[in-house]
């Protein structure tokens, strides 16, 4: 299932929500795919939930 | 104005009134609740209505990751130029880290998980529709308990209208984000 475009936008007063396209969703992973080749995500630590 | 102290029965001229509005500090500017989004984003919450603002986020992800803002301009264009200069420090533990790092492509802030216990976010925002550098300043709480406080300054002299947030490594977000404007006299 692909991600949701999901926001509120003051132009035009209303609530954005609804499903990336293909083209979207494509654009999207290269993205984020970019991101982590810029850079190395050093500051993540184990997000490991204490108590569930 | 300072603080008037009424009694009853007595007359609310609107000059006062207004000058309390004018004077009432945090004003709501708007929202958004998202739920499994990529990128959740307010488009035009920053203008020339007020200088400086505040947003709040609460969130948590789809996988262990960290949450990461930009700007936007113009109608919906995030700001992914390496233009964020980070500095600050996150806390964990009772250990210090650095988060100084010059020329980032986006406002990291501080790690989320699938739990309950989301990320709690507060962050000053100064500046963003001027065309001056604009700065912010972060408070951030994850799930875990590292207190992240990471200020930023953008390299550039865009006056910014709006914000998004995402999470590395392609997780999804749930939450809400809301943006407030400070008024000023």
């Amino acid at each position: 299932m692909k991600p949701q475009i999901q926001g509120f936008d003051c132009y035009t007063g209303e609530h954005v929500n609804r499903e990336m396209t293909d083209t979207e969703h494509e654009e999207w992973l290269a993205k984020i795919a970019e991101r982590a080749a810029w850079s190395p995500i050093d500051e993540e630590t184990d997000e490991t939930p204490s108590e569930t | 104005m300072a603080i008037k102290t009424f009694t009853d029965l007595t007359t609310l001229p609107a000059s006062d009134i207004n000058t309390y509005l004018a004077n009432s500090g945090l004003v709501f500017v708007a929202e958004t609740t998202f739920s499994g989004a990529a990128n959740p984003f307010i488009n035009g919450c920053f203008s020339s209505d007020y200088q400086n603002y505040r947003v709040l986020i609460d969130a948590n992800a789809s996988a262990n990751a960290s949450l990461l803002l930009r700007v936007r301009s113009g109608t919906n264009t995030p700001e992914s130029g390496a233009v964020y200069d980070r500095y600050g420090f996150r806390v964990l533990a009772g250990a210090f880290a650095s988060l100084v790092s010059a020329n980032q492509v986006d406002m990291f802030i501080n790690g989320m998980n699938t739990g309950n216990d989301k990320i709690s976010v507060s962050m000053d925002i100064f500046a963003p529709n001027q065309a001056t550098h604009t700065r912010a300043i972060v408070q951030s709480l994850d799930p875990i308990g590292t207190l992240s406080c990471p200020a930023y300054r953008i390299e550039t002299t865009t006056a910014y209208t709006g914000i998004e947030c995402f999470a590395s490594g392609g997780a999804t977000l749930t939450g809400t984000m809301r943006v407030y404007g400070y008024r000023q006299a």
